[in-house]
């Protein structure tokens, strides 16, 4: 089929679809930063959390915590647990580094850290910003050390993105970055140093061309705590189908070394020296609830023959509340809830 | 002024009806030109002739969804204008839509088999019909509105990442429903 047949088609689909892709509508206009979650009150959920006591109500502050929550309700249609919530505020830190060029501050303010990935919330205020509109950055240079993938050919990657408008006129952005090494994962406890610099701020209209707003450079330097390190749990080997896009058709691998997250899934497989198309994966919550995950990064071995994969998910997840991973439609249940 | 009240004006003939219904929907609509051609002048013109032809529609017709309506309106004038203009720079969010589904189409024989656009149309309904609210929201928002990423993350409350890897689930989906119903062989 080309092209022009399926554009001739979408002309002649139902209105039906249109309206409903015009109705729906489950935007970010819910997301109304909340009051900052004092030390003393994470402390008390953390270690009712530890000790597996009662309900303690959690606020979140207009951080990377404030940002997950919001992320929470609107997949799950649920409001977040307080063990979920706490699992998010173990992982998270405050940054609140700031630098202003002409009228614009930018604070990066707050992070959460896995054991290969990390998401940094930054706040770019100062100009008068349009909800209806995007930012972005011209130009992002991060570099962390110690540099994971330094010495190999594994791959790093980090992606940013323009969430939101807060209700203080604050552009948010989220940055993340994750890796895979050539020589398989290590954890790693020690300070993570991270230098980020910023280009000339850009506003994208919805419909329109990009234009400089704030001209200038942002260059920030900041440590990351490691020493929380996120819960693991080994997962059996499973064979599961992927697309072999090339040659539209599935191919049977075996899945290795398949590590589960709070931050994402880990696995291997043979791959015979090709490379498949990403596949889809999720984690399924006791309520039903499907999670899935947000991208992710993949490098061969030393060996060359081996890929390794490390997949995120698209906000911390309680270990606890996971029956079962999702590999397109192969499910793998959490090894104690077998049975 | 409601949807209602505004095609009470197209029924009443009043030039108002125009004027209301730009006020109230006119970015949407520009937004659906704008996305198919890229060009700021040739959007506005689209949308002004899509205007003319709501109000040639309006009456006999009474649209359920009067944005539904004029939308549908304005992306098949600028699809003809897309078409009329060969020296177009194929650039916009709808080339690059129109791209990424191209390899998900493509039959994997060299055998090419002609399927009535109509006939297309309703084999592709009943694939959306199979997947979820949000998932056929995502499809639609970025095939028929031919909206970015990031405009459909917006929309439905995920991250750009998340709508990107939907989005590579749902045209390989596609591929096999279209397989199974031997429209590509």
């Amino acid at each position: 089929m080309t092209t022009k047949a399926f554009e001739n088609a979408m002309c002649e689909i139902s209105e039906k679809y249109v309206i409903e892709a015009i109705n729906y509508s489950k935007t970010a206009s819910s997301f109304r930063p909340k009051r900052r979650l004092s030390i003393v009150l994470i402390a008390a959920i953390l270690s009712l959390f530890l000790l597996g006591a009662g309900v303690v109500a959690a606020i979140f502050g207009d951080s990377i915590q404030s940002w997950f929550g919001h992320l929470w309700e609107e997949i799950t249609g649920q409001e977040m647990s307080n063990e979920q919530a706490a699992l998010i505020d173990h992982l998270s830190q405050e940054i609140g580094v700031s630098q202003t060029v002409g009228e614009t501050t930018v604070t990066v303010d707050s992070a959460t850290v896995g054991d290969d990935c990390f998401f940094i919330l930054l706040r770019v205020k100062g100009l008068e910003l349009s909800t209806r509109d995007s930012y972005r950055f011209d130009e992002i240079d991060l570099s962390v050390f110690p540099d994971p993938v330094g010495q190999d050919e594994g791959l790093e990657h980090f992606g940013f993105q323009h969430l939101w408008i807060d209700g203080d006129g604050a552009a948010l952005f989220m940055l993340d970055h994750g890796y895979v090494s050539e020589a398989g994962f290590a954890w790693n406890d020690q300070p993570l140093d991270v230098e980020l610099t910023l280009k000339d701020l850009i506003q994208s209209p919805a419909a329109g061309d990009d234009t400089i707003l704030q001209k200038g450079e942002w260059t920030f330097s900041f440590v990351l705590d490691r020493s929380e390190r996120p819960h693991c749990i080994d997962l059996p080997d499973t064979y599961v189908n992927v697309y072999d896009s090339k040659n539209s058709q599935d191919v049977e691998v075996l899945l290795t070394n398949i590590v589960l997250t709070n931050t994402g899934l880990r696995f291997q497989y043979n791959a015979d020296g090709r490379t498949y198309s990403a596949p889809l994966l999720s984690v399924i919550l006791r309520s039903g609830i499907e999670v899935f995950d947000d991208g992710g990064t993949g490098a061969p071995l030393e060996d060359g023959e081996t890929m390794s994969y490390s997949y995120r998910w698209m906000f911390p997840i309680d270990l606890d509340d996971v029956v079962s991973i999702r590999f397109d439609n192969v499910e793998i249940p959490i090894p104690d809830k077998i049975g | 002024m409601n949807d209602e009240q505004i095609i009470e004006l197209f029924f009443a003939r009043s030039e108002l009806a125009i004027r209301e219904l730009d006020a109230k929907h006119g970015k949407a609509c520009y937004q659906v030109s704008y996305n198919i051609l890229n060009n700021t002048q040739d959007a506005e013109e689209c949308v002004n002739d899509g205007y003319l032809g709501t109000w040639n529609e309006i009456p006999p017709q009474r649209p359920k969804s009067l944005l539904a309506f004029v939308c549908a309106i304005i992306r098949n004038l600028s699809l003809m204008r897309r078409r009329e203009n060969t020296a177009m720079k194929r650039n916009s969010t709808y080339d690059i839509a129109l791209s990424e589904i191209e390899n998900s189409i493509a039959a994997s024989t060299s055998i090419e088999k002609e399927i009535e656009a109509k006939r297309l149309a309703q084999i592709i309904e009943s694939f959306l019909d199979t997947l979820t609210e949000e998932n056929r929201v995502i499809f639609m928002r970025r095939y028929w509105f031919s909206d970015t990423y990031g405009e459909i993350a917006k929309r439905v409350g995920l991250t750009e990442k998340n709508v990107s890897v939907r989005l590579t689930r749902i045209r390989k989906d596609m591929r096999k429903y279209l397989e199974k119903q031997e429209v590509l062989v």
